[in-house]
């Protein structure tokens, strides 16, 4: 991995809900064009995390953050930052697959509509573009009008990947997003990943750790609100630093 | 393609690489046996011996990697498995043909081709020669086919090997004159046969990464 | 007797009591439709639809009493349905969850429950006499609004309720308004809830007749309404008025209407079934 350029800087990043403090003063540092994997058990804040990054943590009640967060040297929490632009440029895939109940076509050309673009040419190659990006094209071009919560679990999966690259954002964010699919299906979007991390910068939360070392480059493991290693998925593989992150990745515990 | 194929794909080439450079120290030393001292390809043998070692630390480490990172099963735990198992063969069959190299540069007179022949020396190159040969085409296309004829000519080299020794005790017994010269040729015909036995080693091991089936310490 | 067979027992002895409950209701409405219809269907032809009201039965007819009826409608949809569903969306979706709003939301629960004749009164002093707008169809809709805007209010934010969560999340990470999300994503997928909540409101307040009575809609007249400030009449207020008849002739009226009230129910509510069920195929969850 050349010297690439860090895309995502988080200091000294602290986030409570209420009392209840969720993250402890995270510093990291992401470069583009890679996949970073957070692992860690349930309830360690990495769900929390990467949802800073696209400030879906505006919505809870009693959230309060400190610490910086910047994208491409912009300071996301600032306040003159219009959120909507954030997530053109950040974009989010779930854990169970949410397309909505349109067809296939409207689901992708979704992000494009609320921001007023009509031409129906360009929306065209926007929906091809995006379905082949997300590997689902040759199986939807002849349907595109087709309600999409027919399509299978895996498709659906793909689908939201579709509309959610059809904004052509730099980033997505992906929260366990094969944690409700089938073994085959799941390596699909694996596949995808891989390809994808060429054009974007990828970062992906899951419970599965050969996931996780199969498909990133690098690798952040949370404990309990911490922090505590992060590193090339390799090197963290095959030799930890600490010993919490080796008690985790070899299942003692957690 | 999935993920770890273009990784399993990259091991493999770097060890198909690496059993290209082995041959041809293998060819290169056999080459000396008959033409006496040549300084240059002395020479070249010690430095692509430097470049084998090399290799065998790279591809070890990529093997773990590859473990630790895919967690691989079935055939692609077999092949990656089997490539770290035919590590040290290689590297020994390396090894033989750089002390061959040693040797030919203390004794820069090739052996008289009547010894040679008495011996049986160019059978035994041959066959070592056509035993790797298989090998190497074996794990480049993942097949059993030729394996046989390397276990059949490992049952050769071993009889060479056993009646050149007979041999040469009695040539020491009729003469002693070129004792030493004699003895030598037994050594290098020592060495020569233990190099057969890493082959069929790796051969063994091509086996069990195709087959699934142990051939270790055992086969037909 | 063994705990299953215990068990199998009160299964079996639920199915029958449930049974009973459902059909002893079906077949005393069934009783009253069959007289009904026994009583009333022969009067009704064109002469009763499009006739006025008179004091001979005969040639009585109920074109006023209908028509108020359809207008009373048409301005409470207009007031009712934007009002309703813009305060169902307030505060489902953007009311802060605070001690305030939770005060509001169970007043307006319990607004539904309050008298009809009540708002009659309301609607009387606030509208009739305060604004002026006397005994007119305008007052008559105002007030039934107020009467049907809890229900319409509830019915609404339970099918936003009902639009998962994920749905919302979707549409915000892609950068969509609070209010984008709304009219593209959460709107339409609850507006099959939202119809029929409203359009089963609105079947009430066709039925509704003490408050009407409390504001003054007249119980005899022989014209047809032409502006909101007209003076009305609607069917439930005939229907009363020929039932306090002693003459059997108006009885048999008072029933035809009965049928034709009945009938504009069932129509509305089939809407709203017909509608419900095409909603419900094109979002499935």
């Amino acid at each position: 991995m050349k010297n690439k350029k860090i895309i995502i800087h988080s200091e000294k990043v602290n986030v409570y809900y209420g009392d209840n403090h969720v993250l402890k003063d995270v510093n990291l540092h992401m470069p583009e064009h890679t996949v970073t994997a957070l692992i860690g058990p349930s309830g360690c804040g990495k769900s929390t995390y990467l949802r800073m990054l696209n400030r879906m943590n505006d919505y809870i009640v009693d959230f309060r953050m400190d610490g910086t967060i910047k994208i491409e040297d912009i300071d996301i929490y600032d306040k003159s930052i219009e959120v909507e632009e954030l997530r053109k440029q950040v974009g989010m895939v779930f854990q169970k697959p949410n397309p909505f109940p349109k067809s296939i076509y409207d689901n992708v050309i979704y992000g494009l509509t609320i921001r007023g673009v009509k031409k129906k040419s360009y929306l065209d190659e926007v929906v091809e573009r995006s379905l082949q990006q997300a590997a689902l094209w040759d199986e939807v071009k002849d349907s595109l009008k087709k309600n999409a919560m027919s399509l299978s679990g895996g498709q659906q999966q793909r689908l939201c990947i579709a509309r959610t690259l059809a904004v052509e954002p730099t980033i997505i964010l992906m929260d366990e997003p094969t944690s409700a699919l089938d073994p085959i299906s799941s390596a699909k979007i694996e596949e995808l990943i891989f390809e994808l991390k060429q054009k974007y910068t990828i970062i992906i939360v899951t419970h599965n750790m050969q996931q996780a070392s199969r498909v990133s480059d690098y690798t952040a493991f949370f404990y309990l609100g911490d922090l505590v290693e992060y590193n090339k998925t390799d090197t963290l593989f095959m030799n930890p630093e600490h010993d919490r992150t080796r008690r985790y990745i070899t299942g003692r515990f957690g | 393609m999935r993920i770890l194929d273009a990784k399993l794909h990259g091991i493999k080439m770097d060890t198909l690489a690496m059993m290209q450079l082995v041959q041809l120290q293998l060819q290169e030393s056999t080459e000396l046996l008959h033409l006496g001292h040549d300084e240059e390809k002395i020479r070249a043998i010690k430095k692509r011996e430097k470049k084998v070692d090399k290799c065998d630390i790279k591809i070890n480490r990529d093997c773990e990697r590859f473990l630790a990172v895919c967690t691989p099963v079935a055939d692609d735990l077999r092949t990656v498995m089997t490539i770290n198992n035919i590590l040290p063969s290689l590297e020994r069959i390396s090894d033989v043909s750089e002390k061959i190299a040693k040797f030919a540069r203390k004794y820069p007179q090739p052996f008289e081709q009547e010894l040679i022949e008495k011996t049986g020396l160019h059978n035994l190159m041959a066959s070592l020669l056509f035993m790797y040969n298989s090998v190497v085409e074996s794990f480049a296309d993942n097949s059993t086919l030729k394996l046989n004829d390397v276990f059949v000519k490992d049952k050769e080299i071993n009889a060479i090997y056993k009646s050149a020794k007979k041999t040469i005790i009695e040539l020491l017994q009729e003469s002693s004159l070129d004792s030493e010269k004699k003895v030598n040729l037994l050594l290098i015909i020592s060495k020569l046969e233990r190099a057969g036995d890493h082959i069929k080693t790796i051969a063994e091991e091509i086996y069990f990464c195709v087959e699934g089936v142990f051939m270790r310490h055992k086969h037909e | 007797m063994t705990n299953h067979e215990k068990q199998k027992l009160k299964d079996s002895l639920f199915s029958v009591i449930g049974y009973i409950a459902t059909f002893s209701g079906l077949l005393i409405l069934a009783y009253f439709l069959i007289d009904i219809f026994i009583d009333g269907f022969h009067r009704i032809d064109i002469d009763f639809l499009t006739g006025f009201p008179s004091r001979k039965a005969e040639n009585a007819g109920i074109f006023p009493a209908w028509v108020g009826s359809v207008w009373i409608l048409g301005l409470t949809v207009i007031f009712a349905i934007p009002i309703g569903i813009a305060a169902g969306i307030y505060f489902e979706e953007y009311a802060p969850k605070n001690k305030i709003t939770y005060i509001l939301e169970v007043n307006i629960a319990n607004l539904a429950g309050v008298p009809s004749i009540i708002y009659g009164l309301l609607g009387l002093e606030v509208f009739g006499r305060l604004m002026g707008f006397g005994g007119s169809l305008l007052t008559g809709a105002l007030t039934l609004t107020l009467l049907i805007l809890p229900i319409i209010i509830v019915a609404t934010r339970e099918s936003l309720k009902a639009v998962p969560q994920s749905l919302r999340d979707a549409s915000h990470a892609l950068g969509a308004t609070q209010w984008q999300t709304i009219w593209y994503q959460v709107l339409p997928s609850s507006m099959g809830g939202i119809l029929t909540g409203t359009i089963l409101a609105l079947s009430r307040a066709v039925g509704e007749t003490a408050p009407l009575i409390v504001i003054g809609a007249l119980a005899y007249v022989d014209f047809i309404p032409n502006s909101p400030m007209d003076d009305f009449s609607v069917l439930p207020m005939q229907i009363f008025n020929w039932t306090s008849r002693p003459q059997q002739s108006f009885i048999i009226n008072a029933a035809a209407a009965i049928i034709i009230l009945l009938a504009i129910t069932f129509i509305m509510n089939s809407i709203a079934i017909y509608l419900r069920n095409r909603w419900q195929k094109k979002i499935q969850w």
